[in-house]
């Protein structure tokens, strides 16, 4: 027979920790990895980092080539997977080759996604940040002055805003929704934000839509029904999708992306699926959710590499986390903030200047948190969620001097 | 590999906070709002009619299975061979605070320059033969360190002894 | 040098380690933030102090340090130092002075303090020392070489009022034997807070098996640790202690020997107990009768038995003497005096430490007789007092400054004065401003020292030789540190150039700091010259350990011989002879009426580990841990008023609030709320009448009194 294969569809965050898992775990068989782009992992929470000018661009690129040769990885880099089989275990790529396996990984990420609006068919008219490619795009789209709109107060909004600004261009920050971070935050976090973005020079539109976009000499007419705004820059951010068209949802139970237990492992057996191309357990409501980021994506890379390689291991349930900087602010959401339950209430804190801590409570324990300038206590916010602590518990430990 | 770590004794600790200035003094943390790596909670509770404090005190727990290493997306936490100490590069650090998230213990610390630090269980002192500095002033000998199966001996000897690793809940005397 | 090697050279300097290659040197110092002189090893790297560390082989703390103590390089370097003598040049209180030389300093100072005794004599200038300790007989015999009665310091308010009770009593003090004991009953000494470095002997008393009784109405780790917690309303120890007594003679475990053949009063003693049954006592201190007859049996069976107090805590009420007289009374009353595991008798030498060396200290600070010199400050208030206690009474300071009776007080000598330590701290801030002359010495421009004429810049106890010679006689003679800060010098050198000024003519003093010393200890044949020979410290051999029993050969140095449960000498100076009891002067029980409008009782000044009265609130580390005055309220009687924790609110007495924020906690009981003293401008002193004292000692009733708190606006964490 021949040497077991395992196959790891997307070299991202969570393929390249799956294959350095395997390995750890002693998995000596082959280890082949297919991905869309050439070149090594790129890590797309750095491209704002390195818009800034924060991170130079060959630091986006965490772990340098030599680790497939290390790893001993057999790559197909350059071509697509178009479809997967997971009965069959053989996947097709773009260029045609076929390849089996024993066991396969899901990696392959998430795409943003363009809303259906009429002028955005043409790609060329808008810029988005997730690829190595369209960072460079946009970066090299930014020169010193002009406008720039940002489509969807996303967290990827905000910071990308927050570039634009520190580098000359006039912002307008559109959002369909009557608040910033309509799905992570409090109105009233949202609300601070909000004035926090205008004090910076952001111009917050809450509650447009962009009805139409069109090309004018070089630059994008964007048509927000009463207003129209002529832009040098559209930047799309209004959310990203699973890189998941090649799977049969006949196969493996799809939703927002491939649906798997704390095993990293689909409904099909020996498919797993890691990081941004999969739904975990959520630990506060008990279902499935796409999580999106990049240290999930890692851990759950390992834990999917060490059950490929015969180990039996579990992650916990998940709780959202969220952690950025904005400007010289750090914005923090732990837990659920919305659309949890009904029956929770809100304990608002101020600490400080510029401190804000906002509590989602269900019967009293704490099920999430919006902090701002307060994120030292994130970390053990999530912990007291986990446990399942009072919010009297943290009231009593946590914010006493 | 050897594992290093820190004990602590919570019936012994009297939230008297000399450990936590003993890490800015080792550490040089001045400035306006200095970060310590090692800080110390408060935590009451009413058993009965008898009210209780009890305090812990908290640093870097040098994890086994370190999440903020998995987290940082520039890779600059690492874990020293010699001795399990969780070390970070300050060089390649973004100040993104990912690891402020990951870390269930709060011992990322961010300094003036955005930059993380955070305790390096002062492992240059302890290649010295020297206690870390917050174990060294420890007026009731409530924190301890050193190699992780030595203290798991004292952990059998004595039911108070905890890690602080299963810290962050409740506890009872 | 290669690269690698640099790099690791460079790790070692940013680690600290001490040796050649880093030019890190460990130089033996000590701490003088709080009183407890722990030995300090200091790392210096190119003349400055880069770390501190507890010395390993000082028996006073064995390596250990306290949050201040490890904080030394911000309170030594910081930026608030008084580099050289300043002359104020705007109004008082403006903060406005010009540097001056030392000479000019020097020079003024002794022209305007001659003049001044020439015209209203020497007893119109006051000496005063604040918190530190190690200047004081020097400060001392400069006042009475000067011809002023009235040096004085902050024991006025801090620990002597316990010597006094205990002399009334017993004629001496004592301490607790706390490395044979069985069992410790420990009266509202918060160890761990107030001396962590050696609060070891608890922890290691605990794990031998000793039983502990801790008193108070805080909940400190020690309560928590303890086998009993007799949580009483502040005020009311006296009551307890009385409680107490009449268990153990009712059950008859006093010790019969001890009492018929070594004690003086106690019939009538035991008469006035038994009013205070368990029933009665529980009332008064919010007990339950149980509890205090389990206290009572647990202290009277296990032997032997020692009682721990604080050093003032007991005496900080209005009924301060006789409630601490009523503690003590325990000691004898059980045998357990001047036993091995009780209450041990060493006598003590250079400022209060019970080494058991004789010394010719009081000697030395004391030149001229009383008799020679006018009425002390306080005297005739306090007659008890000025018998016992060779100072004169510092509270009442402001009022003879205020009132220029009997006779006018027009200038001030001090060293680290702080107006917020009186009672009614405004009253005294206005009494400086009244003062004709006023010199302060400090290490930082305080907000006292703006009032003063001439600030002299003091040296810390790292810049400076000090001696220090620990209950175990371990002894160190400590060379300076580091340079001096800027142009300032040791408190004792100032003293001993302002002699010189002054022409007092004072052979001794003018040999300076080491012949004095040397004075001091001759009797014991101590030599600073030998103690010098060991940098690192040594213990002083060939003396003997301090015998127990002593009284059995020399009896008691009281009137009657005894050990007085009645007090000879209060009878004769009209005051109750037993140690009575008398609610605090405003309480629920005292005051109902003002008790209706101020329903909570206010205990202040107990110990925050991070702070040392006023000193440590500059300096960023310490602060940091609580950087807002706060006061603890228990969450009950928080959440009766609607208040949050850190909410701001009004903390109020009959005489004036102040602003701080609300901490809620089981540290104090419901009823009780807590507060720190000095906090620069959340001054909970001045919501305590200048005259709330103890008729005996002068103290002040700063541990119960009545208040409210009641939630302000705004809602700030
Ligand atoms: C601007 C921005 C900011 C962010 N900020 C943060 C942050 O602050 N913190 C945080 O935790 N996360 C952040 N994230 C999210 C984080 O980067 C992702 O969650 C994480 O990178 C997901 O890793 P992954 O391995 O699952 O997917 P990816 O990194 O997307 O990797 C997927 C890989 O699969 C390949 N691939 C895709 N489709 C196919 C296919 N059909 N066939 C073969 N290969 C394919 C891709 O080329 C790629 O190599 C941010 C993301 C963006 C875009
Ligand atoms: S803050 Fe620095 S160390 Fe922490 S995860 Fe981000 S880059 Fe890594």
């Amino acid at each position: 027979m021949s040497k077991e294969r395992i196959l790891i569809l997307g070299n991202g965050g969570a393929g390249i920790n799956a294959a350095i898992a395997a390995r750890k775990t002693g998995f000596k068989g082959e280890i082949a990895m297919v991905s869309e782009r050439d070149g090594p992992v790129f890590n797309p929470m750095l491209s704002p980092y390195y818009l800034k000018g924060i991170v130079p661009w060959e630091r986006c690129f965490p772990f340098d080539y030599r680790i497939y040769k290390e790893l001993d990885i057999r790559c197909h880099f350059g071509t697509p997977v178009v479809e997967l089989d997971g009965i069959g275990q053989e996947v097709t790529l773009g260029d045609g080759k076929k390849i089996s396996f024993d066991r396969c990984l899901i990696a392959t990420g998430a795409s943003p996604v363009i809303p259906a609006i009429e002028g955005l068919e043409d790609h060329s008219l808008y810029k988005t940040i997730r690829t190595p490619a369209s960072v460079l795009d946009l970066n090299g789209a930014i020169r010193g002055g002009g406008k720039a709109v940002v489509l969807g107060a996303s967290l990827v909004g905000l910071k990308a805003s927050e570039i634009l600004k520190k580098r000359g261009m006039e912002v307008i920050l559109v959002e369909k929704e009557m608040q910033v971070l309509p799905y992570g935050a409090h109105p009233l976090i949202a609300g601070i934000l909000t004035s926090f973005l205008e004090e910076k020079g952001i111009e917050v539109r809450l509650g447009i839509t962009l009805k139409g976009a069109k090309p004018w000499k070089g630059r994008v007419i964007c048509d927000f029904g009463e207003k129209k705004e002529i832009a040098d820059i559209l930047l799309i951010c209004t959310g990203v999708r699973a890189n998941i068209d090649f799977i049969d949802p006949r196969q493996i139970m799809i939703d927002k992306g491939a649906i798997v237990d704390n095993r990293m492992a689909t409904n099909v057996e020996n498919i797993y699926a890691a990081g941004d191309a999969c739904q975990v357990m959520d630990f506060l409501s008990n279902r499935h959710r796409w999580f999106g980021t990049w240290g999930f994506a890692c851990k759950q890379g390992l834990v999917a590499g060490k059950n490929m390689a015969g180990e039996d291991v579990h992650t916990a349930d998940f709780v959202m986390e969220n952690i950025s900087p904005i400007f010289d602010w750090m914005y923090a959401q732990v837990g659920q903030i919305k659309g949890y339950r009904n029956d929770v209430t809100y304990e608002y804190l101020k600490d400080g200047k510029d401190g804000h801590y906002l509590f989602v409570l269900h019967e009293g324990v704490v099920s999430g948190a919006n902090l701002i300038n307060t994120t030292h206590l994130a970390g053990m916010i999530r912990q007291a969620i986990y446990k399942r602590l009072p919010f009297s518990y943290i009231r009593q430990t946590l914010l006493i001097r | 590999m050897m594992q290093y770590g820190f004990s602590f004794d919570i019936s012994r600790c009297t939230g008297c906070m000399a450990c936590v200035i003993a890490c800015q003094d080792q550490n040089d943390s001045e400035g306006d709002n200095p970060p310590s790596f090692r800080y110390v909670i408060k935590y009451e509770k009413v058993q009965g009619t008898n009210p209780l404090i009890y305090f812990f005190s908290i640093s870097c727990q040098h994890c086994g299975d370190a999440p903020c290493i998995m987290v940082c997306p520039v890779r600059a936490i690492k874990k020293r061979d010699e001795d399990g100490v969780v070390v970070i590069d300050r060089d390649l650090c973004i100040g993104c605070h990912s690891c402020e998230m990951a870390c269930p213990f709060g011992a990322p610390k961010f300094q003036g320059d955005g930059r993380m630090a955070k305790c390096d269980l002062c492992y240059t002192r302890i290649e010295k033969n020297m206690k870390p500095a917050c174990v060294r002033i420890c007026p009731t000998g409530a924190l301890g360190a050193g190699p992780i199966e030595e203290l798991s001996k004292k952990k059998a000897e004595k039911a108070s002894f905890v890690f602080l690793t299963s810290l962050v809940g409740d506890y009872h005397r | 040098m290669s690269k690698g090697e640099d790099a690791s050279i460079r790790r070692l300097i940013k680690a600290k380690i001490p040796g050649k290659e880093t030019g890190i040197e460990i130089k033996k110092g000590l701490c003088s933030i709080c009183n407890a002189q722990c030995g300090i090893d200091v790392y210096v790297k190119d003349g400055r102090l880069i770390k501190t560390e507890g010395t390993l082989e000082n028996p006073v703390n064995k390596g250990r340090l306290c949050v201040k103590g490890v904080s030394n390089k911000q309170y030594v370097y910081h930026r608030e130092r008084i580099r050289s003598p300043l002359l104020r040049v705007g109004e008082k209180g403006s903060d406005r002075f010009v540097p001056i030389s030392w000479d000019e300093a020097l020079d003024r100072i002794a022209l305007r303090l001659n003049e001044i005794k020439e015209e209203s004599g020497p007893e119109s200038v006051v000496f005063f020392t604040g918190f530190p300790k190690w200047l004081r007989p020097f400060l001392k015999r400069l006042a009475h070489n000067f011809g002023s009665p009235n040096y004085m310091s902050e024991s006025s308010t801090c620990y002597l009022a316990t010597v006094l009770a205990n002399r009334l009593t017993y004629g001496c003090s004592f301490v607790p034997d706390l490395k044979n004991t069985k069992c410790i009953l420990n009266w509202s000494s918060n160890p761990y807070y107030s001396s962590a470095p050696q609060a070891i002997n608890f922890v290691e008393a605990l794990e031998r098996g000793v039983k502990i009784i801790d008193v108070g109405p805080l909940n400190t780790t020690l309560s928590r640790q303890a086998d009993i917690h007799l949580r009483i309303r502040p005020g009311t120890s006296g009551a307890l202690a009385l409680g107490i007594a009449h268990v153990i003679i009712e059950e008859d475990l006093y010790d019969r020997e001890f009492v018929s053949n070594w004690t003086y009063g106690f019939e009538e003693y035991r008469a006035y107990v038994k009013e205070y049954t368990p029933e009665v006592t529980a009332k008064i201190t919010g007990l339950a009768p149980q509890e205090i007859i389990a206290g009572a049996r647990l202290y009277a069976r296990t032997k032997p038995a020692t009682i721990v107090t604080s050093a003032s805590v007991t005496v900080h009420h209005t009924n301060g003497v006789q409630n601490h007289r009523a503690i003590t009374a325990l000691i004898g009353l059980t045998g357990n005096f001047d036993r091995p595991g009780g209450n041990h008798v060493v006598p003590t030498s250079y400022y209060h430490r019970a080494t058991g060396f004789d010394t010719r200290e009081e000697e030395f600070e004391q030149t001229k007789n009383w008799e020679e010199m006018a009425k002390r400050i306080g005297e005739e208030e306090y007659p008890v007092w000025s018998r016992f206690i060779h100072e004169a009474q510092a509270v009442s300071l402001p009022f003879q400054i205020m009132s220029g009776k009997p006779y006018p007080v027009r200038a001030l000598v001090g060293f680290g004065v702080n107006y917020r330590m009186w009672p009614g701290s405004d009253f005294m801030k206005k009494s400086l401003e009244r003062l004709e002359f006023f010199v302060d010495v400090d290490l930082f421009m305080t907000d006292t020292a703006k009032f003063a004429d001439i600030v002299l810049p003091a040296s810390s106890s790292l810049e400076r030789s000090e001696l220090s010679i620990s209950p175990s006689r371990y002894a160190i003679w400590t060379e300076p540190v580091i340079p001096p800060v800027g142009d300032s010098r040791s408190d004792v050198d100032i003293i001993i150039e302002l002699s010189k000024r002054l022409n007092l003519n004072d052979p001794l003093l003018s040999k300076g700091h080491e012949a004095c010393l040397d004075f001091i200890f001759e009797p014991s044949n101590i030599r600073i010259e030998e103690i010098k020979k060991h940098p690192g410290g040594l213990i002083l051999g060939g003396f003997p350990r301090t015998p127990y029993e002593k009284y059995k050969k020399t009896g008691f140095s009281t009137p009657t011989g005894k050990m007085e449960f009645a007090s000879v000498i209060l009878r004769e100076a009209g005051y109750d002879p037993l140690p009575v009891y008398r609610e605090p002067k405003y309480s629920p029980i005292s005051t109902p009426h003002i008790a209706a409008m101020y329903p909570l009782i206010l205990t202040t000044g107990a110990r925050l580990p991070m702070y040392m009265h006023s000193r440590m609130y500059r300096v960023p580390w310490t602060r940091g841990l609580r950087p807002d005055p706060m006061v603890d309220i228990n969450p009950k009687d928080g959440e009766e008023r609607g208040i949050k924790q850190n909410e701001r609110v009004v903390l109020s007495t009959p005489r004036g609030s102040i602003m701080v924020k609300a901490n809620l906690t089981e540290y104090v009981p419901p009823g009780v709320v807590n507060m720190y003293h000095g906090f620069p401008g959340a001054d909970v002193n001045e919501l305590i009448e200048p005259d709330y004292r103890d008729p005996i000692s002068g103290y002040p009733g700063y541990k119960s009194l009545l208040c409210d708190i009641r939630k302000s606006n705004g809602g700030d964490l």
